[in-house]
């Protein structure tokens, strides 16, 4: 009897054990590093799939001569992306495997059509493989032509692209770069900033500036460029670094920024009215003056931070005005802050903060900016004059 | 009763407190951030979690207190001793019932759950079955092997829940826990209700008490084991809030788990750590399932006594097994969890509070 009962335990284990209805080698499997989604008329998008191709991609000595493209791009076009994802998974003649993706890119064109973006991305907080640190950002021109970008020193666009989201040198960036971070923003219908990038030439991709996307209209408003998407991460308080250039009698200078400190209150609570003061503090270190400026005076310290300063305030003044007047949008975060620290007011104000009655472009914004130099660099000047 | 030379005094006090962390750590761990912030608003949530915590430790001690005044006797035989016979044989089946329900909300729960995030073509009905084997055979055994097993799986649990919580710090948004207290008393009231629900877990000890062999300690252990428990919750529910914020979370199933799937390890091969925790995740459900099926069977056998423990077992698996194919869609399964809880904690106070009266009455009888 117990012989029996083993034996048939060991048939039912066969059973069950001996097959894995999920197994796919990894051989057969298609990685995604890129996607890019682009208008293929009016409801239709054309979806550009990024898939690695592995055996191109170690890079072998005796391989030197052969070795062919380190990627491969599969395009289709449909109704929603999870119908062409399968319809790209027959192309690709292997299974594809989304967990490691990446970057996600939109095309202009779709984030301009009211709506559009938001019910093309459900997907991609749903869907059981992907993961909210996946990088998002908006293309000038058409998305698909960025996974084409061969850049000298990565094999795959996509990881080029990825990186340089990541890069934490510069200002004119934005913070938000994880769907993770934006599927709260779409869902509470707030208004965020994201990264704006264009294809420059073969080789190389650059931020052309920053998106903007307004949360109720739900579309990108306008692209802030150059100084003003810096402007834009002094606002909000950027955990980067960067450099701001001022002009110190007729010589150029540039000061390397270390760290920047926003801190927002609110001045005035009446909802027509609102008032909000922005301070900007900024810690620095001289990268490059005109030379002959002698850094051991106070007077000359005081100058700087005049002059930095005031450039900076001129700055984002100028883009303060522009989110207010031109696109009515609030990427700063002053909703957020409203949120977070007067729940009372931003109930009353929340339905049409920066659509309809507009409260956002109603209310005051003043700004000031502090600088400090904590670091001269290693010499005094370059002239004795 | 009839019990076998090892059935007394197999557990200690320690154990017990393991135990009931183990036990309270489930299936609810993975949506109860989810479940408060629904009906609290921003990061009140944190006063629910504690709340809740405080009050289930101190009816866990209660119920510990009145168990373990009856050494070594059965949920049956001090509950007949308060509350006479019938009363008691009712009360111990509906207890069956309830944790037999439990035991079938896990097996399919762990099959929805891994058929969500891990598998595409494997059938939930052979997933189901798998678990339950291994649950089956965890049971079938002698009662200290399960304790053994939650001693050997709690380094394991504390682990991977330090892992996910650690791992998930950087990851906090400091500011999105403003403003404070935004919620309104019947938001509290709720939060703290589902809290509670929650922490039920603990109601094990009616049981197991009988097999402590000196329980002076235990109320003790079980009220730190539920504060304990609470502590992971607490830090859960708030790592929850500021990774993802109040509005994001109430949006998502399965919130703890979405957690993990957030972090990334730099590197290629742990880039991906969910399918890690999943494995961790996996015992913390086994631990569970197992225990409230060992219940099932320590409670049935209690008033039909002449039962074999491997009968028993052997006839409720396919009873388990159907029942707990039967909810068809995700959301009938929620719907039977949401009932489960309710009915969970109105038995379980209302038993309480019999037992309770009844003890202020008669009182303990330590020596039988």
């Amino acid at each position: 009897m117990n012989k029996l009962n083993a034996m048939l335990i060991l048939v039912m284990c066969t059973l069950i054990l001996a097959a894995c209805w999920d197994q796919i080698e990894i051989e057969e499997r298609a990685f995604i590093f890129g996607m890019a989604i682009d208008a293929a008329d009016k409801t239709e998008v054309k979806l550009t799939q990024q898939l690695v191709v592995p055996e191109n991609m170690a890079t072998v000595a005796a391989n030197a001569g052969g070795g062919g493209k380190a990627y491969r791009n599969l395009s289709s076009t449909g109704k929603t992306i999870y119908e062409i994802n399968l319809d790209l998974a027959k192309q690709a003649s292997r299974s594809i495997d989304s967990t490691h993706l990446g970057v996600i890119l939109v095309s202009e064109d779709i984030m301009k059509q009211p709506g559009r973006f938001k019910e093309h991305f459900d997907v991609f907080f749903r869907e059981k493989r992907m993961r909210r640190g996946i990088k998002l950002a908006v293309t000038n021109g058409l998305a698909e032509d960025l996974l084409y970008v061969e850049a000298e020193h990565e094999k795959i666009p996509a990881e080029y692209i990825k990186n340089l989201l990541e890069n934490k040198k510069r200002l004119d960036v934005t913070d938000l770069v994880r769907i993770g971070d934006i599927d709260e923003k779409l869902y509470e219908e707030t208004s965020f900033p994201l990264p704006y990038l264009k294809k420059i030439s073969s080789t190389v991709i650059d931020y052309e500036g920053i998106a903007i996307y307004n949360g109720k209209e739900e579309r990108m408003v306008g692209v802030l460029k150059g100084d003003d998407a810096k402007a834009l991460s002094y606002i909000r308080g950027l955990k980067n670094n960067g450099s701001i250039n001022t002009e110190i009698d007729g010589g150029p200078m540039t000061i390397e920024i270390l760290t920047i400190k926003r801190k927002i209150t609110l001045t005035n609570n009446d909802p027509n009215n609102l008032q909000f003061s922005i301070k900007i503090q900024i810690k620095g270190a001289i990268a490059d003056q005109s030379g002959w400026e002698n850094l051991k005076e106070y007077e000359v310290l005081n100058k700087f931070y005049k002059k930095t300063s005031e450039k900076i305030e001129e700055m984002v003044k100028n883009t303060i005005n522009k989110l207010q007047n031109d696109f009515q949008t609030d990427a700063m975060g002053l909703g957020e802050y409203l949120n977070r620290y007067y729940p009372k007011i931003w109930k009353e104000v929340q339905d049409e903060w920066d659509n309809g009655k507009n409260y956002f472009s109603k209310s005051d914004i003043d700004c000031e900016v502090k600088i400090v130099i904590e670091e001269p660099g290693s010499i005094n000047k370059t002239t004795s004059k | 009763m009839n019990r076998s030379p090892d059935y007394q005094g197999i557990v200690s006090d320690r154990d017990i407190l393991i135990t009931v962390i183990t036990n309270i750590i489930g299936v609810l761990t993975l949506t109860s951030p989810r479940v408060v912030a629904e009906v609290t608003n921003s990061s009140d949530g944190w006063i629910t979690v504690l709340l809740g915590g405080i009050i289930a430790s101190l009816c866990g001690w209660f119920i510990a207190k009145i168990a373990s005044s009856f050494p070594n006797q059965s949920f049956l035989t001090y509950t007949s001793y308060l509350l006479s016979k019938p009363v008691a044989i009712v009360m111990t089946l509906i207890f069956s019932l309830q944790f037999f329900m439990t035991t079938v909300f896990y097996v399919r729960e762990l099959a929805a759950l891994s058929h969500q995030y891990l598998f595409d073509h494997t059938p939930q009905e052979i997933i189901s079955l798998t678990f339950l084997f291994v649950v089956i055979y965890a049971v079938s055994g002698s009662q200290a092997g399960i304790f053994r097993l939650n001693v050997l799986f709690f380094p394991i649990l504390v682990v991977g829940l330090f892992l996910v919580i650690f791992l998930s710090i950087g990851l906090i948004d400091w500011e999105g826990f403003l403003p404070l207290f935004q919620t309104d008393f019947e938001g509290y009231l709720k939060g703290t209700y589902f809290s509670v629900v929650n922490m039920l877990g603990f109601a094990i000890v009616f049981f197991y008490i009988g097999l402590v062999k000196n329980p002076r300690n235990t109320p003790k252990m079980t009220a730190y084991g539920v504060l304990v428990t609470m502590g992971f919750n607490l830090v859960i529910y708030l790592v929850c809030v500021g990774v993802f914020g109040n509005t994001t979370m109430r949006n998502m199933f399965f919130p703890t788990f979405d957690l993990s799937r957030t972090v990334e390890i730099p590197g290629g091969f742990f880039e991906r750590f969910d399918a890690f925790l999943f494995l961790f995740w996996t015992i913390i459900f086994f631990t569970t399932a197992t225990m409230a099926l060992d219940v099932t069977v320590m409670t049935l056998r209690m008033v039909f006594r002449n039962f074999k423990k491997i009968n028993a077992v052997i006839m409720l698996s396919p009873i388990i097994y159907f029942t707990s194919m039967v909810p068809k869609s995700y959301l009938d399964v929620v719907s039977f969890n949401r009932l489960l809880g309710h009915f969970t904690i109105i038995y379980f106070l209302l038993v309480t509070i019999l037992l309770g009266i009844a003890f202020k009455i008669k009182g303990g009888n330590s020596s039988e």
